[in-house]
């Protein structure tokens, strides 16, 4: 099995934005999701996860409402605001310009 | 209420959602692992280790809530002032140390700021420039009236210029048909317009004011109050020394006057004051530099364009009157509350002062972070429990500064309030002068914002100070060590930052102490000067001519019946006539002297202090005839111009050779004078002057308005004031000033000196005081940590007497450590202010080692005394009580 990389910090928000931007979810299931789709690559400290649940929630980029799981329980759902998708995209063009700076960096030397 | 209610169900329904949300997910992940085929126990303690500890998460996770930070402010206030009312006996000597220190320094900011940061009162003081000039020798020196006209009259760069002397005078003034002591003060016409005073009631000076022949006067608000309150005052006159002048107006309150620190009562234009005071020469002569110059620079107009103009004026007065003008510098500076010349010294005095002031609050500081460690020791188990629990470091930190904010914040308050109530006092003040008579101070000591944003900036830096290294070891507990119970023997960490607050303690404390020696030693040799008189069993009284409006003829008359009842007064064993009494004036008239003929060293005239005195004088004072003769009948009025010169001046100008009988040339008068004897040297001004060249005028041949009645008495000289009174008041005269004994007037030169060694010592008293508790505490905690450690040596055989010179020793180390350091910084200090004190070396051993030996005594007694409960303690309860 692949090793797994430790999130670099402050990307656990954008991680979290943009899998929000796909559909509503839980917590858990963003934990999930982020794993599988970076092939396992990306592991979440779980425990950091809700912390920075809470913090999106409180500036207004992420709503919370109570729902019923995939194995029917009462579980707490995740949105994207509108202010959310503001800031994802924002977040966004600054990964990319960073990345991108980054490559041509590691490229040239 | 219902808010309050509404706010908590939220809070509890939040903490409900926040469980709940957790418990999904780790029930979640438990499933999950069980699809993948792991045992239900095992699927789940995978689940919750993935999660991580889940307190800390719980935690993590409130701390993001909205208002958590201020419910968790709330919550550790609430906690603190618990703690802090729990250990009431520790807080109450904290508070106690920082409030007084606080007190004192808000005192030393209040007065730092009334002296030299306060604008004046005044309408946009940033506009006002003071101007002076600067004699071709370098020194300070004010204009004269003539050259203020000039700048006034031709500068384009100032929207007004004023002008007034930086003295006040004290007068009997008639109101009515009343007679009221005042406080008079002289100023230019255009004064308050140019500061920018608006009268409290009728009108202010106009201009041309200056040279009208039927003047007026402004009456200063407290002046106006204290005469009655009533707005019919305008209009009325008032008679200053058979001068009328007639009311025109009240100044506003929040003017005192124009003299920093003298309320004024009467203020009068600088014609009057000419007028009044006899002293034309004050508006005519070049040469009379009185005034101080405040100007205001025009709107758009900067402070060197205005200096440059200046230049240039006195430039062209350099080139119309060369003999009283050439390489006269103007000067132009900012306008403060104190003039140019004393503002330096006024720094130096407020720096040292805030210096000391900073030190004392800086023993409190070490004080607070001492007793906070003591805490600390208490509070072991509890902050394990805490980390245990979940608790961060940084939330650790932030609970105990809470705490120590707290405190320095109840105690910069209280330290606040103290120190208002003897500045308020203090800014009212009427200090009573021997010889110079009653004034009443109006220095404006009072806080105001500034005053208020340096206390809260010191109670920030004090919590800072005293807070932050008791919390960050307090939080850095060491869980193994406490998890067994075990009590630490010996050497820790806690251990050396105490005996570090220790040393700092010592040694501030021993800095401070060397100050006040040093202020002691300085006096003790001031004391001790020869001031070439003695002093002993004098007595004399100061009467004014012009205050009694004699003309010449009967101010001559007037000394001869002053000596016939002098000489018919019991117990009189010598009397005089003088100018002044020695050591009386800061300024003695001084004359330019030439020296004619061949011995003559220097023949360009020099300035030469001078006093006209009669030929008793000498023997009256106990003054060393050294050679030749005093003053004699024989010299009289109309006859050869004769004069005593001191040793200095005869040393100076005719060396080694006999000066009797040589003759020089005085002022602009071409009438030789003619030494006639030689006395020893004396002080003139201050004690601590170096010896310089002085003469003697015969009194009988140089005229004085103000002179004074000096007699040798055969008893305490007290006994002799109220004759002495008796007599002026029985030749019809007035005095203003009382008599005076010659130690009194003395004591009087010395106010200076002693006014520093009472501030230093008070201060280096709480200092002491301040150390000491802090001592005590540090000792008593340090030997009770211990307490196990003693108990099994006692167990296993120790003697009391052992263990007790076990923990003097290390105090000794400790303190002796401190007062080595002190010592060091008091020598650099010495050596920094040596001009400060007067005949002081820079390693004055006599301060030293009485210092030294003083700290390392108490220091002795306080570890003997907080050790000693400890000591004695029974072996068992030592053991056993944890």
């Amino acid at each position: 099995m692949n090793a797994s990389v430790e999130i670099l910090q402050g990307t656990l928000d954008l991680l979290i934005l943009k899998t929000l931007a796909l559909e509503p979810m839980h917590g858990w299931g963003i934990a999930q999701r982020i794993q599988q789709v970076s092939r396992e690559i990306l592991q979440i400290q779980q425990g950091s996860l809700y912390p920075a649940l809470y913090r999106l929630e409180r500036k207004k980029w992420i709503r919370a409402e109570w729902g019923a799981s995939e194995n029917n329980r009462r579980a707490k759902f995740y949105t994207l605001t509108k202010t959310g998708r503001q800031q994802l995209e924002k977040e966004l063009a600054d990964w990319k310009q960073m990345s991108t700076a980054v490559a041509l960096i590691l490229q040239r030397v | 209420m219902r808010r309050w209610q509404r706010w908590f169900s939220r809070k509890k329904k939040w903490e409900q959602d926040m469980q709940d949300e957790l418990r999904f997910h780790i029930e979640r992940q438990t499933a999950e692992h069980m699809a993948s085929g792991l045992p239900p126990e095992e699927a789940r303690r995978q689940a919750v280790l993935q999660l991580g500890a889940l307190e800390g998460v719980k935690e993590n996770c409130r701390e993001e809530r909205r208002g958590f930070w201020l419910e968790s402010l709330h919550a550790d206030l609430r906690y603190g002032l618990r703690m802090l009312l729990k250990n009431w006996r520790l807080t109450s000597v904290a508070m106690f140390s920082l409030a007084v220190a606080m007190a004192v320094s808000v005192a030393g900011l209040s007065v730092f700021n009334a002296v030299l940061l306060r604008p004046p009162a005044v309408a946009a003081p940033d506009r006002l420039v003071t101007i002076y000039s600067r004699s071709p020798a370098g020194e300070f020196e004010n204009i004269s009236y003539l050259d203020y006209e000039y700048y006034r009259d031709n500068s384009q760069a100032f929207s007004g210029v004023a002008a007034f002397p930086n003295s006040v005078a004290k007068l009997d003034v008639g109101l009515g048909n009343r007679d009221e002591s005042a406080t008079i003060s002289a100023l230019s016409e255009g004064y308050f317009a140019v500061m920018g005073i608006r009268p409290a009631l009728g009108q202010m000076f106009a201009p041309g004011d200056d040279d009208k022949k039927m003047p007026g006067a402004v009456l200063s608000y407290s002046c106006w109050q204290r005469w009655g309150g009533d707005s019919r005052i305008i209009g009325k006159t008032l008679t200053l020394r058979r001068h009328t002048l007639t009311i025109l107006g009240v100044a506003p309150r929040n003017f005192p006057g124009t003299v920093f620190g003298f309320a004024s009562d009467v203020f009068i234009t600088l014609g009057t004051a000419a007028d009044i005071f006899q002293d034309p020469g004050s508006l005519t002569d070049r040469a009379q530099r009185g005034l101080l110059l405040v100007a205001r620079l025009k709107q758009n107009t900067t402070q060197q364009q205005a200096r440059a103009e200046l230049q240039a004026l006195s430039g062209q007065l350099a080139s119309a009157f060369p003999q009283a003008e050439k390489d006269r510098v103007v000067v132009l500076t900012e306008n403060n509350v104190l003039p140019p010349d004393s503002r330096s010294t006024a720094a130096l005095i407020s720096g040292v002062l805030i210096a000391i002031v900073l030190l004392v609050l800086l023993i409190a500081c070490a004080n607070v972070a001492n007793l906070l460690l003591g805490l600390a020791t208490g509070r072991r188990q509890e902050v394990l429990i805490r980390v245990v629990l979940g608790a961060t470091r940084g939330r650790l930190l932030r609970q105990l500064m809470t705490e120590t904010a707290m405190l320095c914040a109840a105690s910069g308050v209280a330290g606040f309030l103290i120190a208002m109530v003897p500045l308020s006092t203090l800014s009212d003040f009427n200090a009573t002068l021997p010889v110079l008579g009653t004034f009443e101070l109006a220095a404006n000591f009072r806080a105001d914002g500034t005053v208020l944003a340096m206390t809260l900036g010191l109670i920030l830096i004090a919590g800072l100070a005293a807070g932050l290294a008791p919390a960050l070891s307090t939080s850095r507990p060491n869980l193994a060590a406490a998890m067994t119970g075990e009590i630490v023997v010996g050497g820790t960490r806690k251990g050396i930052l105490r005996n570090t607050l220790v040393v700092i303690q010592v040694a501030v404390c021993t800095l401070v102490l060397v100050g006040v020696g040093l202020c002691l030693r300085s006096l003790h040799n001031l004391r001790e000067v020869n001031p070439g008189f003695t002093a002993r069993n004098i007595a004399a009284v100061p009467v004014d001519m012009q205050e009694n409006w004699y003309s010449e003829a009967e101010g001559r008359k007037f000394y001869e019946d002053l000596r016939r009842e002098a000489s018919q007064l019991y117990g009189v064993e010598s009397f005089c006539l003088a100018t002044a009494l020695p050591l009386g004036e800061n300024d003695w008239s001084a004359d330019e002297v030439q020296f004619t003929g061949a011995a003559g060293v220097n023949q360009q005239p020099i300035k030469i202090a001078y006093s006209a005195v009669d030929g008793n004088y000498f023997a009256t004072l106990g003054i060393p005839l050294l050679s030749g003769r005093t003053f004699a009948s024989s010299d009289t009025e109309k006859g050869p111009a004769v004069l005593v010169i001191n040793h200095k001046m005869a040393e100076m100008y005719w060396p080694g050779a006999d000066p009797v009988g040589r003759q020089i040339r005085v002022g602009d008068s071409n009438q030789p004078m003619t030494v006639v004897g030689v006395v020893g040297d004396g002080k003139y001004s201050d004690l601590d002057e170096p010896t310089r060249p002085f003469m003697y005028y015969n009194l009988v041949q140089h005229y004085q308005t103000g002179i004074a009645l000096i007699v040798r008495t055969n008893g305490n000289p007290r006994h002799w004031l109220e004759p002495l009174a008796k007599i002026v008041r029985k030749l019809g005269a007035k005095t203003l000033f009382p008599a005076v004994t010659l130690d009194e007037w003395m004591r009087f030169t010395l106010f200076v000196p002693i006014l520093t060694l009472e501030v230093v010592s008070g201060l280096g008293a709480l200092a002491l005081l301040l150390a000491a508790v802090g001592l005590y505490g540090t000792i008593f905690h340090s030997v009770s940590e211990r307490r196990k450690e003693i108990g099994i040596r006692v167990a296993l055989g120790a003697l009391p007497s052992h263990l007790l010179g076990l923990f003097m020793r290390q105090t000794a180390i400790i303190s002796g450590l401190g007062v080595l350091i002190g010592l060091l910084l008091g020598i650099a200090a010495t050596t920094l202010f040596n001009a400060q004190f007067y005949g002081v070396r820079p390693v004055e051993l006599a301060v030293l080692i009485p210092v030294a030996l003083l700290m390392l005594l108490i220091s002795m007694a306080i570890a003997y005394a907080a050790a000693r409960r400890w000591i004695n303690a029974s072996p068992m309860d030592a053991v056993r009580h944890t």
